[in-house]
């Protein structure tokens, strides 16, 4: 290792100077002198061009002043520059990438990258290993090591002094608890000890050993959302209140299901959720639930989307339409995309139909819909189905004023005014007087005319099954992945 | 005390309860110090800063976000007090200077399976490769050292890195795509010149 240049006797020249002498020697010694620097350096220098060949002393100290200046600059880039430039082969990146998702496990890397994988991972714990407690247990260690042994574990004196000097801290700076804060206000903390009472109260329904898995993901989904409502307040203070949005709808094309996980930020609603993660609003972890058995581990982060539907872990409110809700609740038009702020579309006329004044608690996420992964695989759809996020047992959801709610069934009547319990009779009850979280309104109407018909055909004794026509009307219900929700109050979540 | 986590533990000092601060300080001395040793390369240095982290973390202490991670926090502000530290010093672009440039072998980018490092659980002459790793962290630029050591201590991933030192998560990416690289580089020509004395 070379020395490095003895700054004590070494001229240093301000970064002005530096500066200036850069541009001076970049265009030969022969500053513009309209600059009062390059003239004075022109004047300052000028004995070098007329010294001797020999004479190489002076000029060589005002080089190594501006090198040393240069390094010293904390502002100057090009003292990484060359060390930035210097990366890591595009394997070798992937490899590296892989490890931090995997929380630097190298054997939990795929195969094809795993050797790499393990070559970072051990130049990593290369510049973070304890060779000090390493070399213990070599019967080699050396009073050298010894010695920084003592250096690197100074034992408990350095814990005694540390501690002095925090309570000297602390008397005079006590910590004010009325300050305490937490990332995300949202209130669910606070609502954390009557959620368990509850819980307490409907265990008796419950197997024993269901019900603790149970809690332990219910409990996790409720921290998430959590940090998820975090995030989307972070990101409407950032954005005027829009809720997290890839693209503009315009972008879409209309005939494309937006359930198509991965098909891009312009396609898939998850895309839409994915960019508080890319843009490093809320972690990844932030959205995976432990229901949900594919979770969200293989995702790669810096992707604009996750790569399954099954991968992804809550559904979010459908971005496609008009008009979203904003996130403090009052409805706004759809500004540009902060993605794409000069698309030519431009922005909405507003036309909401709400009241001005009326508290907007749309349902914007929740436990992943059922109702999409079926439709998906065109199978049945029950549109009274809960999440299998939690063992079919109901869905945490978020709603759009911050706060957040257990759902036992998809149907939502607002904040404290859902039943608890799924029954038939109940489902039918609630339709057409709450909002199914799966469903657009459009659908909903549908379902209930349909209902409606055959309840009255039932009561009149003329319909015991759906006649043909309403069989085909029946048939015709299903979604494709263009729908989207009717109105800002309208709760319709996917994938 | 030993059961509890290290977030309940901080939680229970905010509320009062000093000894909660020492358990957390016991337990954090041996991983805390051995990043400051390797970020500031000077075991004194690297005790003062480790107190002045200590008394951040009190200062600190109301804006901390419960729900959040301990560790990281830690090691944020260990990182943050460590430049302060270095700028007060203002020793740090001294060894840069030394360090060799980029270009100085072939080509920009490194091939990891081209480097020679020995497994995490190799037996190694502590105080020798000590040095030589020392020497090989302090030829990269402070930002690449910085988010080369925060990558192993703080074990986040990189959105959670990029959350906790607020900077674009593709800049995390590509910082320590260059770290590891300038490092494994580093420890290339560290190896060369311990083949080649004369060197």
């Amino acid at each position: 290792m070379s020395n490095p240049p003895d700054q004590s006797s070494t001229p240093q020249l301000s970064p002005e100077d530096v500066r200036a002498l850069e541009s001076f020697v970049q265009a030969g010694w022969l500053g513009a002198t309209s600059n009062p620097r390059h003239a004075r350096l022109a004047s300052l220098l000028s004995p070098l061009q007329a010294a001797s060949p020999n004479d190489t002393t002076l000029a060589q100290r005002t080089l190594d002043a501006v090198l040393l200046a240069r390094a010293q600059s904390d502002d100057s880039p090009d003292s990484s520059d060359t060390a930035e430039a210097l990366t890591l082969s595009e394997l070798d990146q992937e490899a590296l990438d892989a490890l931090m998702l995997e929380g630097l496990q190298p054997r939990r890397v795929p195969a094809s990258l795993r050797e790499r994988a393990a070559k970072a991972h051990a130049l990593l714990a290369l510049a973070g290993a304890d060779f000090a407690h390493a070399g213990q247990a070599d019967a080699s260690l050396s009073q050298a090591s010894q010695t920084q042994t003592n250096q690197t574990h100074p034992g408990p004196e350095l814990i005694d002094r540390t501690m002095q000097r925090v309570l000297a801290a602390r008397t005079q700076t006590p910590i004010a608890l009325g300050e305490v804060s937490r990332r995300g206000s949202l209130p669910l903390r606070e609502i954390a000890s009557i959620a368990a009472v509850l819980f307490i109260g409907g265990i008796t329904l419950w197997p024993m050993a269901a019900a603790a898995g149970s809690a332990r993901e219910r409990s996790v989904c409720e921290s998430n959302m959590a940090s998820l409502a975090g995030a989307f307040g972070r990101y409407g203070a950032d954005f005027r209140g829009l809720l997290p949005v890839a693209s503009q709808p315009s972008q879409r094309r209309s005939d494309a299901p937006w359930w198509n996980v991965g098909s891009g930020p312009a396609q898939s609603n998850s895309a839409n959720l994915f960019t508080i993660h890319v843009a490093s609003y809320a972690p990844i972890e932030a959205s995976c639930c432990p229901g949900n058995p594919k979770g969200c581990r293989t995702s790669v982060p810096n992707r604009t989307d996750w790569n399954t539907l099954e991968q992804v872990s809550y559904s979010y409110y459908v971005m496609f339409g008009e008009r979203t809700p904003s996130w403090s609740g009052e409805s706004q038009p759809r500004p540009a995309s902060p993605s794409s702020p000069s698309s030519p579309s431009g922005p909405a006329t507003p036309s909401w139909e709400g009241r001005a004044g009326d508290s907007n608690t749309t349902v914007v996420l929740a436990d992943s819909s059922p109702v999409i992964r079926r439709a998906v695989r065109n199978q049945v759809v029950s549109v009274g189905e809960n999440s299998a996020n939690h063992a079919g047992s109901g869905q945490r959801v978020l709603r759009v004023d911050g706060s957040s709610d257990w759902l036992a069934t998809p149907y939502d009547a607002g904040p404290g005014r859902n039943t608890r319990r799924h029954t038939p009779q109940g489902h039918r009850q609630r339709l057409g007087t709450a909002d199914n979280i799966w469903l657009p309104v459009s659908l909903e109407e549908t379902l209930l005319t349909i209902r409606t018909q055959q309840e009255q055909g039932v009561t009149q004794g003329t319909i015991a099954i759906p006649t043909p026509e309403q069989a085909a009307r029946i048939r015709s219900v299903r979604l494709h992945g263009t729908e989207t929700p009717g109105n800002v109050n309208d709760a319709f979540l996917g994938p | 005390m030993k059961a509890l986590t290290d977030e309940q533990l901080f939680d229970r000092y905010r509320r009062g309860e000093i000894a909660c601060l020492r358990e957390l300080i016991e337990r954090y001395q041996p991983d805390l110090l051995r990043f400051l040793f390797r970020l500031v390369g000077d075991s004194a240095g690297a005790e003062d800063v480790f107190q002045e982290t200590f008394v951040q973390v009190h200062l600190a202490a109301a804006s901390f976000d419960i729900d959040r991670k301990f560790r990281p926090w830690l090691f944020t502000i260990a990182a943050n007090k460590a430049r302060d530290h270095l700028r007060k010093k203002n020793r740090r672009r001294m060894l840069e200077l030394s360090a060799p440039s980029g270009d100085e072998d072939s080509g920009s980018f490194v091939d990891l399976l081209e480097v020679d490092v020995p497994p995490p659980d190799a037996r190694l002459n502590a105080q020798e490769t000590s040095e030589r790793v020392q020497r090989a962290l302090d030829r990269l630029p402070y930002a690449l050292r910085e988010i080369l050591l925060l990558a192993y201590f703080q074990r986040l991933s990189y959105a959670q890195v990029a959350d906790e030192l607020g900077i674009p998560l593709g800049t995390v990416k590509s910082r320590l795509h260059s770290a590891v690289a300038a490092f494994a580089k580093a420890w290339q020509v560290e190896q060369a010149s311990d083949a080649d004395p004369s060197s």
